[in-house]
Order: structure tokens, then sequence, then C-alpha cells
């Protein structure tokens, strides 16, 4: 018996080779985890396309304290 | 071999060492998702720039004195501080902050807009503007667990371990975050086009 649970776990590829053909089968038999597999998915790739990068500034200044703080400063 | 090519333990070894291109290495390799979590939390792109150079001090303070012991797990280790700063800027100044749907320029700067037309860069820039404000209204342990899964890349396993839950509670909590973010979205989506292509 598969669950919504394991449909979490199989989107974010913590299931095995095992699990993921039976999930594969449910979610071409089965509409309503068919439906709630969409639902997540498409969260999951909004939060993907939700990624920023910091501007190149803070990035430098970043590095540049990388590189100044040695063993004596810290 | 080319550092870009080289695990985030070796990576940390290496700077250990005195490799300073080792650490601008994970620093590229990881900032979008540092600074995506604390982002998510202060909802302000200052103060979430400010919080991720303090991330990465404490981080290479850490590496430095031979403090750091997480093998191979350098990415939830960075976020963990991350998400920690970010709640401690809060505690300190004792509110949450305001929910700022004006965007600074960086937004448009960093997501790929280049190809898009004025109007689609707007409506992405506003759809995204909203799905953080709906992250942010999330109850709190459904946003830890969608940081800690989604950016942090921490396993169901190591989050229920970190946040001293099960791990169907960790999934469970996952699974209604993704649910409802997808629930509001459609409804912020059906309102946003009633109002800008009105019948």
């Amino acid at each position: 018996m598969y669950t919504p649970n394991d449909l979490v776990r199989y989107i974010y590829g913590e299931t095995s080779q095992v699990e993921n053909e039976i999930i594969e089968i449910l979610l071409q038999t089965d509409t309503k985890f068919k439906k709630l597999y969409d639902q997540m998915t498409s969260s999951q790739h909004d939060l993907d396309d939700l990624m920023e990068s910091p501007s190149d500034e803070v990035i430098r200044k970043i590095i540049s304290s990388a590189q100044s703080l040695d063993m004596h400063s810290v | 071999m080319a550092h870009n090519q080289i695990s985030d333990s070796t990576l940390v070894s290496l700077y250990k060492n005195g490799d300073e291109k080792a650490f601008e290495t994970l620093v590229h390799r990881h900032k979008a998702k540092v600074y995506t979590t604390i982002l998510l939390i202060v909802k302000d792109h200052f103060i979430a720039e400010d919080l991720l150079q303090d991330t990465f001090i404490k981080a290479i303070k850490t590496i430095k004195t031979g403090k750091y012991n997480e093998e191979g797990k350098f990415l939830p280790w960075i976020t963990r501080i991350a998400h920690n700063l970010a709640i401690d800027y809060f505690r300190k100044e004792k509110r949450y902050p305001k929910v700022l749907l004006e965007e600074g320029a960086n937004v448009l700067n960093t997501l790929n807009f280049s190809e898009d037309s004025i109007e689609a860069a707007q409506i992405k820039k506003e759809t995204y503007s909203k799905l953080r404000v709906l992250i942010q209204k999330l109850p709190e342990k459904q946003r830890e667990v969608l940081i800690m899964r989604h950016y942090a890349e921490m396993s169901f396993q190591e989050i229920a371990n970190a946040t001293n839950v099960s791990v169907n509670t960790a999934l469970g909590r996952m699974r209604y975050a993704l649910i409802n973010l997808r629930k509001q979205m459609n409804k912020y989506k059906i309102t946003y086009d009633k109002n800008v292509y009105p019948k």
C-alpha cells in the first residue's frame, strides 16, 4: 500500500528502484495519486524557479573575507 | 582536476590547507541556495545579503579553526547556519518583517528574463513575489522542512533527526507545504488573471 508520503519520498529521489517501478505504475493507473503528484511537482518546480543569487558585490566581499581571515585572526 | 568537479568535503579540506580558490568554488556552488533560504525568511534583499556574509564568515572561522566536522555535508551545515542567523535576527528585532511586495531590481537581474517580453517578466516577478509571501505564511514547521529539504538538500531522515520528529511527520509536513503552496498559487493566479485580463 503506497501512501502520499511515499510519493513525497519519490519526488525527492528517496525511493528504491523497486519502489519507483511500483509508484510509476500507480501514477499511470490511479488518477487521485497522479493528481497529488502533479500538485506537488508543480510546487517543487516553483521552488526551483524561485532560486535567486546574491549580488556580485557581496560575493566579492565574502571571498575577500575568506582570503584575509588567516589562522591568527580567528 | 578542476575545482568545480571536486566534492564539497574535499574543497573544505583544500581550503583548510590554504587553497583559497577551493572556498571560492564552494561559495559559487552554494550561494543561490543559501541566499534563497535567508531571503525566504527575511524578505529583504539588503538584510539577506548582510546575513549571507555573516553566514559565510562564520563558516570560514569554523573551518579555519578546525572545528568543522560534518564531512560531505557542507550545504546542510551552512544552510543551518544561515537559517539560524536569520531567525536570530528577528529575535533581536522582536518583530517579524513586513511583507514587502515591492522587490529590488535584484530580482530582475538574477532571474532569467532575457528572452521574455517586459510584460512576461513583470508577471513572473509578481508571481515569485507572491510565492515568497505564501512560503512566509506557511506554518513554521512546514516552512522549516521545506527549506531543509528543498534548499539545504537534507534527507527526510536527517530532517527528522534535526527536528526530533519521526520521518513520517517530516514527510507529512513537506507534503502539506507543497499542497498548500499549490492551492494558494492557483487561487492567486485565478485572481491575478481576472484583474489583469478582465472579461
